[in-house]
């Protein structure tokens, strides 16, 4: 048995290279970590034990020798989020209407994972459709937080960041449309990385808001974010908004000088009715950075109330055009069998979207996007990122979305904002309180991921922020 | 504007256009809810948008095409892999018309 909490994505590189232990040892472990750890955490739609096998087995006979550069995760096993289209591997999206759903070919995302050599070893939990922050709407019951089981793990990614918190895998891939990658990572306390709008292709991913979803890793450390960035980012034919903007070499370029950047702290983040010590423990993060050689200055930008108003009419719009086309007919069962939250937010679209309610409701929200997006542009102007608490709480009891129609919302009240306007954004753990994990997010301009990972890399070198306890 | 909640017709209407049959109870809940989610759009008012331009989406790009060439795509099995019915290598779908007696 391997033991997974030892383990990263460059020392199981390693030991696979070094033939230390073999990739059919490396899956076993994995799977043995899955089995035993899923009757309390609940954060795999489907385990794909055979398949993950006999793909460890291929990865073997190559591993006779090194991989080759263009395989840096030959024979590793990752899980991904259960809305990336796996080819004939059953994708739900954690939705009763997809459950008997087999797709004819692979996500861009899913396709450059296995290209890379990577072993999907199963379909992360998640809210149905992505539709929530807790991973408490998923049409096949909830994922239970690793730190806690009677918590909730954040959402959408909730599974991804559950497994990889629990070292049931090493690394998972999430996706988010605002906050379903940063949200669920502070509340398991692991790297959550958001890239921006059009950086990841969006191809094969059940959509959800098409101008905002964003697919992204989730991982124990960043150098393993950037290693799976890497192999995620870049223009894809089969996706229109992925831009041919050249991709960086993330982790040969990952440095933990950060001297000269300017970060921002934007006063209205830090809300005073943040739960006690999150807002300081975030900002002794930033003091880290500040000793680092970063300049921290204090900003102000739109109060993040505007944020949720908008995206809850931006993202139920698209919800109502996205999930149009279920008729269970082509694939899938039919329409009555969506879940309550899907149908109250389809509802909420269409009537925003409707003849004699869209300037009210749409477009007005289009406006409104347009003065986020001059808020932060106006913002990068004067500084290279922002520095603020991810969520307004820790990891909140099971059964707290129950009649809150709102709930993700005002979990997600500081990240709707620059996931509104594209931005890139990273969650950092910087600490525990009564053993919750808390943690800081980092947002820069578009394209601008290095500048974070560097941030977010030379935090991790300097504290363990498991030793910050509130 | 102050949010006065959504009519019974056009809430009615709603669920029509968005293809949901609901129960009356679940009816009454998603309408209460619905006013509550309207309710917290008046925030709007706070902000003066009477010469801003909507913003459709974040990356600026347009006109974003790629060759026109056929490119591999699915068989006809992949195709029918997953529907509910074929018949004779086609999707069955239901029927849009009503029959009449002649």
């Amino acid at each position: 048995m391997i033991d997974l909490s030892t383990l990263t994505l460059e020392s199981a590189r390693k030991g696979l290279d070094q033939r230390e232990f073999s990739a059919v040892e490396l899956t076993t472990s994995t799977l043995d970590s899955i089995n035993s750890q899923e009757p309390n955490l609940h954060a795999f739609v489907t385990v794909l034990e055979d398949d993950a096998l006999d793909a460890a087995k291929r990865a073997d006979q190559l591993l006779k020798t090194p991989a080759p550069p263009d395989q840096p995760l030959l024979g590793i096993p990752l899980s991904i989020k259960d809305n990336f289209s796996t080819l004939n591997q059953r994708t739900t999206a954690s939705s009763h209407v997809l459950d008997n759903y087999y797709p004819p070919f692979d996500a861009t995302v899913t396709r450059r994972l296995k290209e890379a050599g990577a072993i999907i070893v199963g379909k992360n939990n998640m809210d149905a459709w992505a539709h929530g922050s807790s991973t408490e709407t998923s049409d096949f019951g909830p994922t239970h937080n690793p730190h806690d089981f009677t918590k909730l793990p954040g959402g959408s990614s909730g599974g991804s960041a559950a497994a990889v918190a629990s070292h049931q895998v090493i690394a998972a891939i999430g996706s988010e449309t605002a906050g379903s990658i940063r949200q669920p990572a502070s509340w398991c306390g692991v790297i959550g990385f958001k890239p921006t709008y059009g950086r990841v292709s969006r191809y094969g991913v059940v959509a959800m808001e098409a101008t905002l979803d964003s697919p992204g890793p989730l991982t124990n450390n960043v150098p393993d974010a950037a290693i799976l960035l890497g192999i995620l980012a870049g223009h894809d034919p089969l996706d229109a908004t992925t831009p041919k903007v050249s991709v960086p070499a993330y982790r040969k370029d990952l440095k933990s000088n950060i001297k000269g950047l300017k970060i921002g702290l934007p006063k209205e983040y830090f809300m005073p009715d943040t739960q006690p010590g999150i807002n300081d423990l975030v900002k002794r993060a930033a003091a880290v950075l500040e000793k680092s050689g970063a300049t921290l200055v204090e900003v102000s930008m739109m109060d993040p109330k505007f944020s949720i108003a908008d995206y809850t009419i931006i993202q139920r719009s698209g919800v109502s055009s996205n999930l149009s086309r279920y008729d269970g007919v082509r694939y899938g069962h039919d329409r009555s069998h969506f879940g309550s939250e899907a149908k109250r937010r389809i509802m909420l679209g269409t009537y925003a979207l409707s003849s004699g309610f869209y300037d009210a409701y749409y477009r007005r929200a289009q406006q409104v996007r347009m003065l986020l997006k001059q808020d932060f542009d106006r913002i990068f102007t004067q500084v290279d990122v922002i520095l603020a608490p991810t969520s307004p709480s820790t990891a909140l009891p099971i059964g707290s979305t129950l009649n809150h129609p709102m709930f993700g919302e005002i979990a997600d009240v500081l990240i709707e904002g620059s996931s509104l306007t594209g931005h890139t954004g990273v969650n950092v753990p910087v600490g525990t309180i009564a053993g919750l994990p808390v943690g800081m997010q980092l947002v820069a301009n578009h394209f601008a991921e290095q500048t974070i990972l560097n941030l977010a890399y030379a935090y991790e070198q300097t504290v363990n922020w498991k030793d910050n306890q509130l | 504007m102050k949010s006065t909640g959504i009519g019974s017709s056009d809430f009615a209407k709603t669920v029509t256009m968005a293809r949901l049959q609901l129960d009356p109870q679940e009816s009454k809940l998603i309408h209460s809810q619905l006013d509550e989610a309207l309710k917290a759009i008046e925030v709007f008012d706070e902000l003066d948008l009477k010469t801003v331009e909507p913003l459709a989406h974040p990356s600026g790009l347009t006109n974003s095409t790629r060759p026109d060439v056929v490119t591999p795509s699915f068989t006809q099995e992949q195709s029918l892999q997953n529907a509910h019915t074929t018949h004779q290598g086609y999707v069955m779908v239901p029927g849009v018309f009503e029959e009449q007696d002649s």
